[in-house]
């Protein structure tokens, strides 16, 4: 087997008589062969036509292996021939994009394919001809360096020099005779060199020659110990894990960049080099960087240094953007709980970012269960939030009920206007779950709100009607005392008698001795109408709860009134409150 | 043929080797029919199979390294002690190596192993080859041929050196391109374009990689080259190519050593940002030129970022071009407090920029070195300046009087070193006798053994006197090297 990466020192062998039955199936792999490659132009790699091309491509070329061994196919302009034959032209469709064009380009003379062949190999060689497909002037490589770089095992090839046809070879023998050393100097340059070969008067030191019998053989002689050395140091440098010495280095560099241009390249790299790091999940060192980064800023007084800060701010801003915060997310989401120092990492590592970052972050909430990843996860959106809640605006808008919930626990530990908005928002939430919680946040934050949220009262949601209940009942308020009594002054004879009550026991554990009066006037009422509408047992007595509620000594009085009254239906209101007599603590649910 | 499939041509030669030897040795302590004598015969057999593609298979020493069909074979850890035992063994017979024509193939075990006890009887004979060549004669062996030494047969000797002539090409042509294509991506950066390619640069560096597997002395030869106005180039291409010898030599992987050539050739890719007058200043250095010097290792790995590259190939390269002037003990420049230890590849090319430095003419510097003294002055600072292990390394690929190093020899000959076999580190080295022309210049002319002995005293014909820089001289090695 020859495998072939030379320049011109080997031609390729002369023409061999080649049966009609070898061209016939040369052809019909080459045929089998182009297809895949307009297939992997057009389909992704693990599309089920791709992957179908690809598996026709190995058997045809299995096939044409196990009669008449590789095959050997010879790249000139425009055609492809198998020894003398041609057996492809280049499609007049689409030229330039053809591979045997895309091959010829880059030098290759020709190129065999082996016995052995599998479908990674010939999915690899498809990979490095798509990603030379376009010419460019400055680019990193080509076809020929990517092959030589991967080291297929059955597919061989040969490249022609295509670079330095026109350069004129060193002529060894028309060198100029090279200089001798100058006499003498004023000074030396390398300061290392001058102490080391120059004494202090600037005296030649004496360098020994390795022939010089003071060394002994044995001791240049490679031992076995040396050997295992250097098969160490090979190991290490095989495996070595750079991006650690490299950040260094690059904060050295960086620090000593007083051009904006210069400071902004190596900038620009470090965040190619970032990126890297989050996908090799190499977060300590990511936190490092930023650390060193922002040691970088110059204090917010420097007008002379201002491009600085803007710089790294923009490598921070450039960092937020949605490709890196989907491969975060998706870090996140493989993160194990047990990978304590990783999450610590991650923690730290995204408060560097921006709160642009937050709808990437929530997903990750919704989908891990696991308490450690939710708490580190919370933890961030509430920081970034800090920043700018934008971002979480964004979601409010736009979340089911299971994102809601989680947003509800981040919300709860961020404060502000906008986010009470959010707040507010999340009351019309379709779950009555959510709308449950943000009443509740909202109430728990500032009584006032309670007056925004008081029309919830009469929500088509039980749910919802309960939890604002239950959410007023948690406060002694005038202003919620005065809402409840005007509600229940209203035009409240039309209401769900459960409500009715339920709004009677809230209103005695929010109210005063002001909604005595007319509390005594339902329990103790006794005219044409007592015993309608307003006056129905059910008013009555919610009426009467409500006074136990209030437990005062003037709601207690009309109690005592009421346990006298002579009417049956007074009396049996003033009964209903025997049962809430444990006051304290006690639901005000219906 | 690629390295990947020089690799597996070397193991399996590695393996012929080995069986060959240790026949050698079994069939000598044990009897015929022992089972070991048995096995090793079969496994000798099966090994012969198996390297010989073509009608022959030749395993013979040249300038103290070992060529399975004209392939020189490396030494590394597990092959130094064979090695060294199969050039011992066929010293010691006056053999420069057995030629086993394919009708071994079909030879019996009982063949084998008369081949192989008259081989080891042969050198208890007062004149080994004769003994031998009759023998064989009588046994009627006719499936090999023997190599005498120093008289090798005429096709042979062409052959090899139609060879080194062409090896000798190709490393002039990779030599030029990769100056070529280091020229033209620092004419880049100076223009300041936006993007800088190096496709060129990776693709010679690859081929370079390839034909360096094949024979690193001649790439060692042509880092001798030395051109006063164009140093940073040559001093670049020159330290690339030292550089990849050395990683050649402690089996780095292909990939990492086309790395370690592109690093190595852009390391004093910052030096193109100072200006000409500090670069060649005469006198000394105020402060700020001093620094200025200094921060090119920093600025060649910033100009590095520039270049078109994958971010991971950069990221390989950029901490040893950082490093390049940072010694073994980390004191040197630049001075960032730097804790860590140098990297193999930093580690390497601190070695190659020395050495290269050391016996390199600059317009600031009164002294240079010759070859030897060079690594002598090297050596002494091992384990502070230099890995003691890789200067070790670097000595054995060079030799004690590496190529280009001048000798004036005890005959008052004056001889430029063209091969440095540096096994056992022989001082006596194979040189080309140089002659003073009228015009000054130097005439190359016949190539000598320093190891060849009088045949009536036993004596060295010719004695080293003393050694210099060539450019004392005004001598450009590579040009006596590289001519026929």
């Amino acid at each position: 087997m020859e495998k072939v990466i030379t320049t011109e020192q080997q031609e390729t062998p002369a023409p061999a008589s080649l049966s009609a039955k070898e061209l016939q199936d040369a052809r019909q792999v080459i045929k089998i062969f182009i297809l895949a490659w307009k297939n992997y132009g057009l389909y992704p790699e693990d599309h089920t036509t791709s992957i179908k091309a690809f598996e026709n491509l190995v058997a045809a070329f299995g096939n044409f292996f196990s009669t008449h061994g590789d095959l050997r196919l010879t790249v000139e302009k425009d055609r492809l021939l198998c020894e003398s034959e041609i057996i492809r032209e280049v499609s007049q469709e689409a030229p330039s994009e053809d591979i045997i064009t895309l091959l010829y380009r880059d030098g290759i003379k020709w190129i065999e394919f082996q016995e052995g062949l599998t479908l990674d190999e010939i999915t690899s060689f498809f990979r490095i001809a798509y990603k030379y497909k376009l010419f460019a002037e400055e680019t990193d490589g080509d076809i020929v360096t990517a092959l030589m770089d991967e080291e297929l095992e059955y597919i061989d090839f040969k490249a022609v020099d295509i670079f330095w046809q026109d350069l004129l070879l060193m002529d060894f023998s028309q060198l100029p005779p090279p200089a001798p050393p100058p006499e003498e100097t004023d000074g030396q340059k390398e300061t290392e060199q001058s102490q080391q070969l120059t004494g202090s008067n600037g005296e030649d030191i004496y360098a020994r020659s390795i022939a010089d019998p003071s060394i002994s053989d044995a001791q240049l002689e490679m031992s076995n110990t040396d050997y295992e050395i250097l098969q160490l140091m090979v190991q290490e440098e095989e495996r070595w894990d750079f991006t650690e010495d490299l950040f260094e280095v690059l904060m050295i560099i960086l620090k000593i960049q007083f051009e904006q241009e210069k400071f902004a390249s190596v900038l620009g790299f470090i965040s190619e080099v970032a990126v890297e790091t989050i996908e090799l999940d190499k977060l300590d060192l990511l936190v490092k960087l930023f650390q060193s980064l922002h040691k970088l800023l110059p204090p917010e007084t420097s007008i002379e240094q201002d491009w600085k800060r803007r710089l790294i701010d923009s490598f921070f801003q450039d960092l937020s953007r949605p490709e890196v915060f989907q491969l975060i997310s998706e870090k996140l989401l493989k993160l194990q709980t047990s990978e304590i120092e990783q999450l610590k990492a991650f923690n730290q590592a995204l408060h560097y970012f921006s709160p642009e970052v937050i709808p990437f972050l929530v997903p990750v909430m919704m989908q891990r269960s696991s308490h450690e990843i939710q708490q580190l996860v919370t933890e961030v959106i509430v920081q970034l939030s800090q920043r700018d809640i934008g971002p979480l605006e964004k979601i409010a808008d736009q979340h089911g009920t299971e994102m809601g919930d989680k947003l509800l626990v981040i919300l709860s530990h961020l404060q502000g206007e906008r986010v009470n908005k959010i707040l507010f928002k999340m009351c019309d939430h379709s779950s009555d779950m959510v709308r449950r919680k943000a009443i509740n946040e909202l109430v728990d934050r500032d009584l006032k709100y309670a007056q925004r949220l008081f029309s919830l009262i009469d929500d088509p949601s039980k749910e919802i009607r309960t939890c604002i209940l239950a959410a007023f009942a948690k406060h002694k308020s005038r202003m919620l005392e005065n809402m409840l009594l005007n509600y229940l002054r209203g035009n409240s004879a039309q209401k769900n008698p459960a409500h009715i009550l339920a709004c009677y026991k809230t209103l005695g554990r929010c109210g005063s001795n002001t909604a005595v009066p007319f509390l005594r006037s339902i329990v103790l009422s006794r005219g044409w109408n007592s015993f309608l509408g307003s006056g129905k047992l059910i008013f009555r007595e919610g009426a009467a709860i409500a006074l136990a509620l209030l437990d005062t000594p003037e709601a207690r009085d009309v109690l005592q009134k009421a346990s006298k009254s002579r009417f049956k239906v007074i009396r049996k209101a003033f009964d209903r409150t025997k049962n809430i007599s444990n006051v304290s603590g006690e639901n005000t649910n219906v | 043929m690629s390295d990947a499939a020089k690799y597996k041509s070397y193991s399996q030669f590695e393996e012929f080797l080995h069986n060959f030897y240790s026949l050698s040795q079994t069939a000598r302590i044990h009897s015929d029919n022992h089972k070991l004598v048995i096995a090793g015969v079969e496994k000798f057999s099966e090994s012969i199979k198996s390297c010989m593609d073509d009608e022959q298979l030749t395993f013979k020493i040249s300038n103290d390294q070992l060529y399975v069909d004209d392939e020189k074979l490396s030494y590394n850890r597990t092959t130094k002690n064979l090695f060294d035992n199969i050039i011992r063994f066929f010293d010691a017979r006056s053999l420069e190596g057995v030629r086993l024509l394919e009708a071994v193939k079909h030879a019996s075990a009982k063949e084998i192993l008369t081949f192989i006890s008259l081989l080891d009887k042969s050198e208890q004979k007062p004149e080994p080859l004769t003994w031998l060549t009759n023998s064989l004669a009588v046994e009627n062996i006719q499936w090999v041929e023997l190599v005498k030494k120093s008289e090798r047969p005429q096709h042979d000797q062409e052959s090899s050196y139609r060879d080194k002539a062409e090896r000798r090409e190709r490393a002039r042509k990779d030599y030029t391109y990769v100056k070529a294509s280091l020229e033209e991506v620092a004419q880049k950066i100076k223009d300041q374009k936006s993007e800088v390619g190096i496709r060129k640069t990776v693709r010679v560096v690859q081929n370079m990689v390839t034909n360096l597997i094949e024979d690193d002395e001649v790439y060692a030869a042509i880092s001798t080259l030395r051109v006063f106005d164009d140093y940073t180039f040559t001093h670049s291409a020159n330290v690339a190519t030292l550089s990849m010898c050395i990683g050649r030599r402690i089996n780095l992987s292909r990939r990492n050593l086309v790395s370690l050539g592109i690093c190595a050739l852009f390391h004093d890719l910052g030096k193109i940002e100072i200006p000409n007058e500090v670069l060649h200043k005469k006198d000394k250095l105020d402060k700020s030129e001093l620094k200025l010097i200094q921060e090119h290792s920093l600025n060649s790995a910033r100009l590095l970022l520039k270049l078109k590259a994958s971010t991971d190939s950069k990221a390989r390269i950029l901490v040893p071009m950082f490093e390049h002037h940072l010694k073994y003990d980390l004191s040197g420049y630049p001075h960032a407090d730097w804790k860590r230890p140098l990297t193999l590849f930093g580690k390497i090319i601190s070695i190659a920029d020395k050495y290269d430095t050391l016996t390199s003419s600059r317009a600031y510097r009164k002294f240079l070195l010759s070859p030897d003294r060079a690594l002598g002055y090297m050596f002494d600072r091992s384990g502070k300046d230099f890995d003691p292990t890789l200067i070790k390394v670097f000595i054995n690929i060079l030799g004690v009087y590496p190529v280009g190093t001048l000798l004036r020899l005890d005959t008052d000959e004056l001889a430029l070193v063209v091969s440095s076999p540096s096994r056992e580190f022989s001082k006596r080295p194979l040189v080309c006798v140089l002659t003073k022309e009228n015009d000054g210049s130097y005439k190359k002319k016949e190539i000598i053994n320093l190891d060849e002995r009088d045949t009536e005293t036993g004596e060295y014909v010719r004695q080293i006197i003393e050694t210099y820089h060539p450019a004392n001289l005004g001598i450009q090695p590579v040009q006596h090297i590289f001519s026929n």
